[in-house]
């Protein structure tokens, strides 16, 4: 059932900024009448269980949801994306509470491989992680509106984020095409090339690279590597941290074209972004112990960045330029938040079952 | 003015009704005393300062830390019932 207000026309804004509902831009009035209309486009009833949080007694509802997509500018053919967003970022391993409250202040970042992503209007080429297309900033838009809706999380109380980043509003954007033989992010995860799929990832603000001069490959890894590896990033030396790296469509070409796969660049972040205790201490770092924070150094005694190749996720965007890619690390460590992909579920389908591929509700 | 109905963006909760507060009563005699760390650095030795200002104060039989797996979860359920079975006064709620 849907749950209503009945507010001021005149008020809309004020009154849900007042509730704490918004972002603090302004929002579309979540109607009846515009939440229904998504939600036949989606094929799916306002009671239908997107994913919930068992510990606390909270459940995302397709209606919730829909409103949420609404409130953020959202088109209808937008909501299937953004309630496979909202699975995986219910799914217990992302720990969607403590990404929206730590101090750390970490975004969610939202990734669409697949076709869908066409259909729905993203873009993946030039400015792909920036603003100027509907369907990029109003998904990731509603993604962070619903969730911070449902865990009652505001910027002024709740939320503990000690500066937080622009990608708090929103943080999502579309692959494009990677170059021969590489296949999209999905069929690499394991979905087949007509599904489109959705990941989430717990998300520090992207830190751009720019490498323009260099078409080795190895050189090209080799900043990537080094933008990876940083001293003064929180999850150094405790158990490895996730990370999104998008490569622009030279540094794809120069990487693919040059014999490597995927897996060559997450093998190659995990070996070359290890810190030495000198680069801590250039840093000013001061290694944590006594904590559930502790650095652990490895036997050589260097400090892991990136623990395992799969906690790399490798993903094309961007236009063409001179050489330009980015890299999008987690705030905290995997052991703390991980990123979840879900596929998006045409209109019709219906949302799945519990189940690994679907919401994930431990009720325990 | 027109009025207009909008869709609940939140999880209405509902909040139970006010009762009277519990009896407040003095310890009848030493009490154990937990602490429970959430795991932030340095959180055990504010809590250690804590517990030694509150055994300053009250007639403690036992001090024990209680250390979370990770800041980042919640205490288990069935660890917290334990533990709440087994002491008398709980510190809790440390952040950064």
């Amino acid at each position: 059932m849907l749950e209503t207000i009945v507010v001021d026309d005149d008020a809309l804004q004020s009154d849900l900024y007042r509730r704490g509902w918004t972002d603090g831009l302004p929002i579309l009035a979540p109607t009846v009448e515009a939440v229904r209309a998504f939600l036949d486009a989606a094929g799916v009833g306002e009671d239908d269980v997107v994913g919930g949080l068992a510990d606390r007694g909270l459940t995302m509802t397709a209606g919730t949801a829909a409103a949420n997509a609404v409130m953020a500018g959202c088109e209808p053919v937008h909501l299937p994306i953004v309630l496979a967003a909202l699975g995986a970022a219910l799914d217990p391993s992302f720990n969607a509470p403590v990404v929206c409250t730590s101090t750390g202040g970490a975004a969610i970042c939202v990734i669409v491989s697949g076709p869908g992503s066409v259909t729905a209007g993203m873009n993946s080429a030039h400015n792909a992680l920036g603003g100027g297309n509907r369907a990029n900033a109003t998904i990731g838009r509603a993604v962070r509106l619903a969730l911070m809706n449902l865990l009652g999380v505001k910027a002024h109380g709740t939320d503990g984020t000690s500066l937080g980043h622009p990608g708090k509003i929103t943080f999502c954007f579309a692959e494009s095409p990677p170059p021969a033989p590489w296949e999209p992010l999905g069929v690499a995860l394991g979905y087949d090339p007509s599904d489109t799929v959705v990941t989430v990832a717990p998300a520090d603000a992207p830190r751009q690279i720019a490498n323009h001069l260099n078409e080795d490959p190895e050189g090209i890894l080799a900043t990537i590597a080094a933008a990876v590896r940083s001293p003064w990033h929180f999850p150094v030396g405790k158990g490895g941290v996730e990370v999104v790296v998008v490569l622009g469509p030279e540094h794809a070409q120069f990487l693919a074209g040059g014999g490597l796969t995927r897996r060559h660049v997450q093998e190659y972040l995990v070996g070359h972004t290890r810190v030495s205790e000198a680069e801590l201490a250039a840093a000013g770092v001061l290694p944590e112990r006594g904590s559930h924070h502790d650095m652990v150094p490895d036997a050589d005694g260097r400090y892991v960045t990136v623990a395992r190749p799969e906690d790399v996720r490798v993903v094309t965007a961007g236009g063409a330029g001179a050489g330009w890619s980015a890299v999008i690390p987690s705030w905290a460590p995997a052991k703390h938040a991980r990123a979840v992909t879900r596929r998006v579920r045409p209109p019709g389908e219906g949302l799945p079952p519990c189940g690994p591929d679907g919401c994930t509700v431990n009720w325990d | 003015m027109t009025a207009r109905t909008l869709v609940r963006p939140d999880v209405p909760t509902a909040t139970a009704p006010a009762g009277p507060l519990a009896v407040r009563r003095a310890p009848g005699g030493p009490v154990a005393l937990l602490l429970v760390d959430n795991g932030k650095p340095r959180a055990a030795g504010v809590l250690q300062a804590i517990g030694e200002g509150i055994a300053q104060r009250v007639a403690v039989a036992s001090i024990d830390i209680h250390s979370k797996p990770s800041a980042a979860k919640p205490i288990d359920a069935d660890v917290a019932r334990l533990l709440a079975a087994r002491h008398h006064l709980v510190v809790t709620g440390l952040g950064d």
